[in-house]
């Protein structure tokens, strides 16, 4: 697999039917390479291909000498699909492969419900597999259980749909497989539509081993079974996808989140209690857009209240966010709310650029103008 | 919100900080008022009223002669984020409450957090938001407490079920449902809000078709039933004018012409193989409805011999919010494709979950793109 690969897969996007982003394989990719670093390389598994476009992600994943199996009802077997999530097609599928892999001989497709498989099967040597077929509870029951047992350990299944509002059944069918298999799978991470589980138990820490390969990407820290996973709402952005390969990802050395922030006034007055707007001219000097249309961690501008002589008072306050996206090297003017405190005095505004869960602009270096409000 | 129409209301409330809009709050009065013609309504509960933007609208939801509780830790939160501010959240609470009504005599605050209060202290309640502490046991205990003192047929609305950022809300929701089967039932999912029902009745999604048939639904299966799922924006259809919190009605003339002006202020860029960039361009709305939450400004791609590339791309939605005969400068998002070449982004405006302008015959606009 060499660079390149992830440029022509990642253009395909347009023209490859299927619910899947660049992010995402660059999630799966990212952890793949952390396991293959500790030798946990094998066979790959797909439940629920549609036409391919995740599928291509994980032939890439798989150990050298090792499958994809690509299981999905495909077009014969269609009354099956309870929920509607998808429509498999074989020859769509198969000429997807083909176009990025030339030699699809490792490629084994299965038309068949995953629920009338088992090891005996499929046999017990996956590193990854992806959970993509039918969205109902049972099935997604049933499929976590089947990838738990066909897992090497250590192994990692991706499940879609968690938290899609659209299929309630998958977080259902989730959450039963846990309370009946407490301890098999661990959650790892979150992000882009997928939730990450590991099969225990974890011959090293898969955290601390991804800490020190993927430094450069940012991330959240939330709860999900009742333990700390990961959280990505950007990926693309921090890796070099030209030089990049699919186990092989590279640092976007040009990455930068950054901003110029102004004030047209340098002191206001306002009455305490209410709220005020104040105008903040923004320059993205980032190396991404400003944007809170589709991401759960949006970028909006917000400000920190500090005392006259410049003592913290509150660090969070109200966000504008970016609703319309603030491209890289673009500037507007964006209208920024302050709560007046009730209390009279002088006091200081700073305005910054929140990250939702993942950084402020000022702790990566970020240096505003402060505004001098007086409430009278 | 108890005195003047809808507009005047939601027009208070998006000054108030939050996470709340005026699509859940319709959502929110549609159910009360399909269950108030039953006869459930009475006292209303909201658990987390942080600066009191929800709770405006639930205290509305209750009955005239009835009470609204709020459950918040207030200041205890506010502790939390490592703040002295003098201005507590209490405070700021009240204050808001006390601008959105004439009297507050009917309210009852209990500064504390829910896991401390009774269900005898509450007493029975026809509406309840739970919208407090988002971990799983956080979310057992205030379901178990609102499924206490909810009366039969009346709702319980549970916040960020699906919000990837707080999975501990499906897991103590789960968790109550496994311990305390169909005690509360899933009866509609839409705008970061799932609604229950206790003691449900079996008809009333059917209810709700018949009766706001201008409110676009889908279905899907939670908990083993067939709940409506709202995926699209309810506040267009609804005359904001003429509706009140306890009966809303259709905007006249429901059928909506899809009309506006796209007008690009260019008529070529340029960019680099996935490059970020925006194009101005000036929408102007030709409808009779708001372009509000849920419809934006989007993008079709094509080759430059016309082939239909991508016909799916970001939005920059519109707000503020577009008034009928209003315009708006937009700096529509657009992320060019990997593939170096010559294109034609077909700009149009998207409605999500019911259309794209474009197949209403709306004129689309376009803005060739050159990647390098």
């Amino acid at each position: 697999m060499t660079p390149g690969f992830l440029e022509s897969y990642f253009g395909a996007f347009h023209r490859i039917e299927g619910w899947f982003s660049p992010d995402a394989a660059l999630m799966f990719m990212a952890y793949n390479e952390v396991m293959a670093a500790h030798g946990i390389a094998g066979d790959v598994l797909e439940i629920g291909v549609h036409h391919g476009l995740s599928a291509v992600a994980l032939g890439a994943m798989r150990g050298d000498g090792a499958r994809l199996l690509a299981i999905d009802l495909f077009e014969q077997l269609q009354d099956q699909n309870v929920p509607g999530s998808g429509n498999g097609n074989h020859a769509h599928f198969m000429q997807n492969m083909a176009d990025f892999f030339g030699d699809t001989a490792f490629v084994q497709c299965i038309a068949a419900p995953s629920n009338t498989l088992g090891p005996a099967d499929l046999g017990e040597a996956f590193s990854f597999c992806h959970i993509d077929g039918g969205h109902t509870a049972r099935e997604t029951c049933e499929d976590l259980d089947l990838c738990s047992r066909i897992l090497l350990p250590g192994g990692l299944v991706a499940l879609d749909d968690y938290f899609n509002p659209a299929f309630p059944g998958v977080c259902e069918g989730a959450i039963k497989f846990w309370l009946g298999h407490d301890g098999v799978l661990i959650p790892i991470a979150a992000g882009f539509n997928k939730v990450l589980f590991q099969k225990a138990p974890a011959p090293f820490d898969l955290h601390q081993a991804f800490s020190q390969r993927f430094p450069y990407v940012l991330h959240k820290t939330t709860t999900l079974w009742e333990t700390p996973i990961r959280s990505f709402s950007s990926f693309a952005a921090f890796v070099d996808t030209r030089a990049s390969s699919p186990r092989g990802l590279v640092p976007n050395g040009s990455f930068r989140v950054d901003a110029v922030l102004t004030l047209d006034s340098a002191e206001m007055t306002a009455p305490g209690g209410g709220s005020i707007r104040v105008p903040v001219r923004v320059v993205n000097r980032s190396t991404i857009p400003f944007a809170a249309g589709i991401s759960d961690a949006p970028f909006g501008l917000s400000y920190h209240l500090l005392s006259g002589d410049g003592r913290d008072m509150q660090f969070n306050n109200a966000r504008s966010y970016f609703w319309q996206p603030l491209a890289p090297d673009e500037e507007r003017i964006v209208d920024m709310t302050v709560d007046v405190p009730d209390v009279q005095g002088d006091y200081q505004v700073e305005p910054d650029i929140v990250w939702e869960g993942i950084t402020w602009l000022k702790n990566r270096g970020l240096e505003a103008p402060r505004l001098r409000l007086t409430v009278t | 919100m108890d005195a003047g129409n809808l507009r005047n209301c939601f027009d208070r409330m998006d000054a108030l900080q939050g996470w709340f809009f005026q699509d859940a709050a319709l959502l929110f009065m549609a159910y009360s008022q399909l269950v108030a013609d039953q006869g459930v309504r009475g006292n209303t509960l909201e658990i987390g009223v942080y600066h009191g933007k929800s709770a405006t609208v639930v205290a509305s939801l209750r009955a005239e002669s009835g009470t609204f509780t709020a459950i918040d830790v207030f200041d205890g939160l506010h502790a939390r984020d490592g703040s002295s501010h003098a201005v507590g959240l209490e405070g700021a609470f009240l204050a808001n409450m006390a601008t959105s009504f004439p009297s507050l005599g009917w309210m009852k605050l209990i500064a504390a957090s829910s896991s401390t209060v009774s269900a005898e202290a509450l007493g029975p309640q026809s509406f309840c938001h739970i919208d407090g502490l988002h971990s799983a046991e956080g979310t057992f205990n205030d379901m178990q407490l609102c499924a206490e003192v909810v009366v039969p047929g009346g709702l319980v609305a549970l916040d960020d079920y699906f919000n990837p950022r707080f999975p501990g809300v499906s897991e103590g929701a789960l968790l109550f449902e496994r311990l305390h089967p169909r005690v509360l039932t899933p009866v509609a999912v839409g705008f970061n809000k799932v609604i229950f029902q206790r003691a449900a009745e079996s008809d009333l999604n059917q209810r709700f078709a018949r009766q706001f048939d201008f409110i676009p639904a889908n279905v899907t299966t939670m908990w083993g039933r067939s709940v409506a799922l709202f995926e699209s924006a309810i506040v267009p259809g609804v005359d904001l004018d003429r509706s009140t919190p306890h009966r809303l009605v259709a905007r006249p003339g429901s059928t909506v012409v899809m009309r506006a002006a796209i007008e690009p202020g260019v008529a070529a860029v340029s960019a680099t193989r996935g490059q970020a960039l925006t194009i101005p361009v000036r929408v102007v709305n030709r409808t009779t409805v708001d372009f509000g939450w849920g419809m934006g400004l989007s993008y079709h791609v094509y080759s430059s011999d016309g082939r239909l590339i991508e016909f799916n791309n970001p939005r920059s939605y519109f707000d503020p919010v577009i008034a009928p005969g209003a315009e708006q400068q937009i700096n529509l998002g657009v992320v060019a494709p990997e593939a170096e070449g010559a294109y034609t982004l077909e700009l149009d405006v998207v409605w999500e979950g019911i259309t794209w302008f474009k197949d209403k015959g709306n004129p689309t606009s376009t803005v060739n793109l050159t990647v390098n």
